[in-house]
């Protein structure tokens, strides 16, 4: 019954209705939107990142992480690599061996990260050979040959087919010292990777360090970034707990994580204004409403209406118009980030070259994980709903006979 | 009368006190003389050794062989002969530089004296214990410390504390020397908080090249619990004639 009347209330006066809906309906999609944006661009950033450096996780030799000496690694093992691709989550496993050298040529000598992989699969992962700007990508694992970040070359004064001469600690105590080819220059856009990265086969670093078969560690891509601690304890359950550990990018590279939350600090503060104006708007037309209405709640209570059901109908009606504009503003925000993340937006012009310079792509994606959509329109209900006791509030001080007078 | 009376109290003080100052001057003397009695014992004018090198860690250990030439404090080479990937690898001491060939790479490097105090080929040893820039007799001053046993022989305890001017890294040197041999049985390095850093034992004192020599030295860092260094003199010929010009860069690169 009361339903009924709120039902047939909201629709008396359409256009107050169809206002307010509006409103619900913005604050939803423009929640949405934004949320989705910056979810989306840190996602970005996190893969952008992650899959040139460490991978989402990591798998090592159990206290490879404290003390990060070529000593502790593991070998290659074909059991640890079939458990983790058996899990569906997993989307790629890449086997690298990470060590640290010194880099020189002629005068100049400079320390490097030398970085042994599978050039079949960093190709299929991150596309590094779309990254090459001068020269060629290295063929496959026996190809005696190095690739490098172009900051490095030119801080070496390196071009292609130079030879780079790399002095390092081996395998147990032995030397590592061997030179190399440069195939081609490499443009990462980390600056600190771009200074600092020779990529060389992983067959190649092995034989280098003499340390055959032997891995740092075996990183690991997957489906969604959602999924990151999930996969984490999941992986820590199958692979053999006192031989190896596994780390997520966020123990690994603390700093980003925190950027990023920082960042997001920020934009919270900007959300939560867009609330508040969310509220005043909404909270206007409900005093409108009010005020419009003095004269019949008067009447309703005159004749009898008790007051607590009175205020019980007002905010049923606020809670219907709500939702049908939260329902519209879903459906809406559902249709636009859909769109979008078929036609991502590129950037052009300056903005395209600065977003290359570092290293991310030029292109805004949207996040479309379901959690934004439901915790953005909860805010928003919710907000409504507490606006909504307002009228209910006013009601149950109404004096009948000075409404009615009115 | 009072005034010559007060002079021979003078006298007779200083000529009391002489012999003392003289024996504590003397002892100093002595402890140096010790350590360049040992010293010499173990460097002679030149020297031609073949040496194997254990590095014991506790999950792994690792064994290198090298041919080592010296003469007097100026001049020493080592070449490494074994295993197959660090073969042909050489190391020169020329008066105050060090030199390390890398044949896989084809370039002779010049170690800096910041690197002196790091890892010799990942051992326990320094770059500058290898080549012994520093002079355990030049470098130092000594004092006796007294006499104990060291692995059932007497031995002079004598401390060792660099001179200023000496690029040493150590605090103080405690060395314990064989009282009869002359040989260095034992040392403890100390670093500038005075913590023990190193002890170096020396032992199975053998008659090789027609000398008493300590021919296993080992080198435990105290703070890597399983963790040595073993170098073991398989042979070594004394006072052979070899020219200052085998000492130099060029024939680094050619030596077998």
């Amino acid at each position: 019954m009361l339903l009924k009347l709120a039902w047939l209330n909201i629709w008396r006066n359409k256009r107050r209705t169809i206002i307010t809906a509006t409103s619900v309906f913005f604050a939803v999609l423009l929640a949405i939107l934004f949320r989705s944006l910056t979810d989306g661009v840190y996602d970005n950033m996190i893969h952008n990142v992650v899959s040139y450096s460490s991978g989402y996780l990591q798998i090592h030799q159990k206290g490879y992480w404290d003390e990060q000496s070529i000593d502790n690694t593991f070998e290659e093992d074909d059991q640890l690599f079939q458990v983790l691709l058996k899990n569906p989550k997993v989307k790629h496993i890449i086997p690298r061996l990470q060590t640290f050298a010194l880099a020189s040529c002629a005068e100049k000598s400079k320390g490097v990260i030398v970085l042994g992989i599978d050039p079949d699969k960093e190709k299929e992962v991150n596309n590094l050979h779309d990254k090459i700007v001068a020269g060629d990508y290295i063929k496959n694992i026996n190809d005696n040959a190095v690739v490098l970040g172009e900051g490095l070359a030119s801080q070496l004064r390196l071009k292609v087919n130079d030879t780079l001469v790399l002095l390092g600690q081996g395998y147990h105590a032995s030397s590592a010292a061997a030179k190399f080819r440069i195939k081609g220059l490499i443009k990462l856009g980390a600056l600190e990777l771009n200074n600092k990265l020779v990529y060389m086969p992983l067959q190649q670093s092995q034989y280098m360090h003499g340390a055959e078969n032997r891995l740092t560690s075996v990183s690991v891509m997957l489906d969604r970034a959602a999924n990151l601690e999930a996969l984490k304890h999941a992986l820590q359950k199958s692979i053999n707990a006192d031989k190896y550990e596994v780390m997520s990018w966020k123990e690994m590279m603390p700093e980003l994580d925190q950027f990023i939350e920082a960042d997001s600090t920020g934009h919270y503060i900007i959300i939560g204004i867009l609330y508040f104006v969310i509220s005043f708007g909404l909270f206007g037309t409900l005093l409108m409403m009010i005020f419009e209405r003095k004269h019949e709640f008067g009447i309703l209570i005159a004749i009898g209406m008790k007051k607590r059901l009175l205020a019980l109908m007002l905010l049923l009606e606020s809670v219907m118009i709500s939702l049908l504009g939260c329902f519209l503003g879903i459906l809406g925000g559902i249709l636009i980030v859909k769109w979008l993340t078929i036609h991502p937006v590129h950037f052009t012009g300056e903005l395209k070259e600065v977003y290359e310079e570092y290293g991310i792509e030029s292109i805004i994606y949207f996040s479309s994980h379901e959690k934004i959509f439901i915790t953005q329109t909860l805010i928003i209900l919710i907000l409504s709903i507490l606006l909504a006791f307002y009228p209910g509030y006013k009601v149950m001080k109404l004096k009948p006979v000075e409404a009615i007078n009115n | 009368m009072k005034h010559t009376q007060f002079l021979k109290l003078i006298i007779g003080i200083i000529i009391f006190t002489m012999p003392l100052i003289t024996v504590f001057s003397q002892q100093d003397l002595l402890a140096k003389d010790i350590v360049k009695k040992a010293d010499d014992n173990i460097r002679g004018k030149t020297s031609e050794a073949d040496i194997t090198v254990k590095i014991i860690r506790p999950t792994w250990s690792r064994e290198m062989n090298m041919k080592a030439w010296s003469k007097g404090d100026d001049y020493s080479m080592i070449l490494v002969t074994s295993p197959a990937k660090e073969k042909g690898t050489v190391f020169l001491k020329r008066i105050k530089e060090v030199w390390n060939w890398i044949p896989s790479i084809e370039r002779n490097i010049k170690l800096p004296p910041s690197m002196m105090s790091q890892s010799w080929m990942g051992t326990d040893f320094t770059n500058d214990d290898l080549v012994k820039e520093a002079s355990s007799v030049s470098d130092y001053d000594h004092k006796l410390l007294g006499k104990e046993t060291v692995s059932k022989k007497d031995c002079y305890k004598i401390e060792m504390i660099p001179k200023p001017s000496a690029a040493i890294v150590w605090e103080k040197v405690i060395v314990w020397i064989d009282s009869v041999d002359f040989l260095q049985l034992k040392a403890a390095f100390y670093d500038e908080d005075g913590e023990l850093v190193n002890i170096m034992n020396s032992s199975e004192v053998k008659e090789i090249g027609g000398r008493k020599i300590t021919s296993k030295i080992e080198m435990f860092p105290v703070d890597k619990e399983g963790n040595s260094t073993v170098i073991i003199y398989n042979n070594i010929i004394f006072d052979i004639p070899i020219n200052d010009n085998f000492f130099t860069t060029r024939n680094m690169k050619q030596l077998k």
